[in-house]
């Protein structure tokens, strides 16, 4: 049986109309989830790691080639400046020979001065090794996904570090997956400490560079420092390498941080059983 | 910017195909895997879609180079319309030299993927 012609007609106008305002209504949706983004983290942030878990068996596989790829390009590069590299080795090996020596002798020393003491040890670190398998190094997000996940015992807030030092934390976790937040995104806090002077700064990624506010404490500071974790808030866990400070005029301290974060491949999430980042509420709702 | 360059591809030459609905829906799904604020790339890909699209027919038999200097146009405001609106809702200003080389490296890779992107429009035409 066919639909009367008015009803054709209305349909047809409908569509008509549905599609002029299409753009309209789309752009209006895309306001609405910048907002919906803003109020609602959580249920973004569930959708996130969601989405994280069904395309983490797909990005593993399309992982491996770009690895290989990135490899080559690497070996590549250290042929073309393997003299160099060579030379650089030889002095850094003198130099560490040197530091071997101090830290064995002050690895004794505080050995003795410990069981004098009786100083009561940290807690013991658990670590768990994941792959990366997608990197956003973009100017607007820096972040990566691992292939590891709530399954495999990774929980909000722990450390990313790699061999060089500290490459972010953990942002949002899926089952199978999880994102960390890297240390020059711009929405990355972390609490450092700046040795030899032992102030305490917050660590912040600024257009394009890594800075350090809110200072407290009067030590000199100056290029060349180390800047490590700090345990404030129970964030962290202290003392893992961040980075080297590099530039410092009036208020502005810029640091270049130790892990280059475009390249790393491997990380190791560091869980020291600190309570600073807070955990995610569904996950608290879930668990009662 | 990767999925600038296929909407602003595919929107020109093949709308049938690829519908504003489609581009928003894309932008909504890099928002969630990439950890961009929620809806930033949906609505950049919904204006570089309309962008493209509306001016396809002064667009279609034109030589590749033509092609690429007007994607080079349709990217810079990309580009833009992105660091503002990031700039915006991250209540923060991206470094310039950044968002600049972003924008370079889209530009230059954009033949590779033209190429690719006509080669199949070529074996879709066929299959049709």
């Amino acid at each position: 049986m066919k639909p009367p012609a008015g009803h054709v007609s209305r349909l047809m106008a409908f569509r008509l109309l549905l599609h002029r305002f299409t753009f309209l209504t789309l752009m209006m949706i895309a306001f609405g989830l910048m907002l919906l983004g803003k109020a609602e983290t959580l249920l973004v942030d569930r959708l996130r790691a969601g989405i994280g878990d069904a395309f983490t068996p797909l990005l593993e596989i399309l992982s491996r080639p770009a690895a290989n790829v990135a490899i080559l390009v690497e070996n590549v590069r250290h042929l073309v400046m393997l003299r160099a590299e060579n030379t650089r080795l030889h002095e850094e090996n003198v130099r560490l020979l040197h530091w071997q020596a101090v830290a064995r002798h002050l690895e004794g020393e505080n050995h003795a001065l410990r069981s004098l003491l009786k100083v009561v040890p940290g807690p013991t670190a658990s670590f768990i090794s994941a792959r990366i398998i997608a990197v956003t190094d973009g100017p607007f997000v820096r972040s990566a996904l691992l292939n590891a996940g709530r399954r495999d015992g990774v929980r909000k807030g722990q450390a990313v570090v790699t061999g060089a030092g500290l490459a972010g934390r953990v942002d949002r976790v899926g089952s199978l997956s999880a994102s960390i937040l890297l240390l020059t995104d711009i929405h990355s806090r972390i609490p450092v400490v700046v040795t030899p002077s032992r102030n305490r700064a917050l660590l912040i990624a600024n257009k394009g560079t890594l800075q350090l506010i809110y200072m407290i404490g009067d030590g000199p500071i100056a290029p060349g420092n180390r800047v490590v974790t700090a345990e404030d808030a129970y964030a962290f866990p202290p003392d893992i390498p961040v980075g080297i400070v590099t530039h410092v005029k009036d208020s502005l301290i810029e640091v270049k941080p130790f892990v280059n974060t475009s390249t790393i491949e491997y990380a190791l999430l560091v869980d020291y059983g600190l309570s600073g980042i807070l955990p995610d509420i569904t996950l608290k709702r879930e668990d009662r | 910017m990767w999925t600038v360059i296929g909407v602003g591809y595919w929107s020109i030459v093949r709308p049938d195909l690829i519908r504003p609905s489609f581009s928003f829906f894309t932008g909504v799904f890099e928002d969630l895997l990439c950890g961009a604020p929620l809806g930033l790339n949906a609505l950049v890909l919904l204006c570089v879609h309309t962008a493209a699209a509306s001016q396809k027919r002064f667009f279609l038999y034109k030589s590749f180079l033509f092609w690429w200097f007007i994607f080079a146009f349709i990217a810079l405001f990309a580009i833009f319309f992105k660091w503002f609106l990031f700039s915006l809702i991250a209540d923060t200003v991206t470094r310039l030299r950044e968002i600049l080389l972003s924008y370079c490296l889209t530009v230059l890779i954009y033949p590779a993927f033209g190429r690719l992107f006509a080669s199949l429009e070529v074996l879709l035409a066929k299959d049709e």
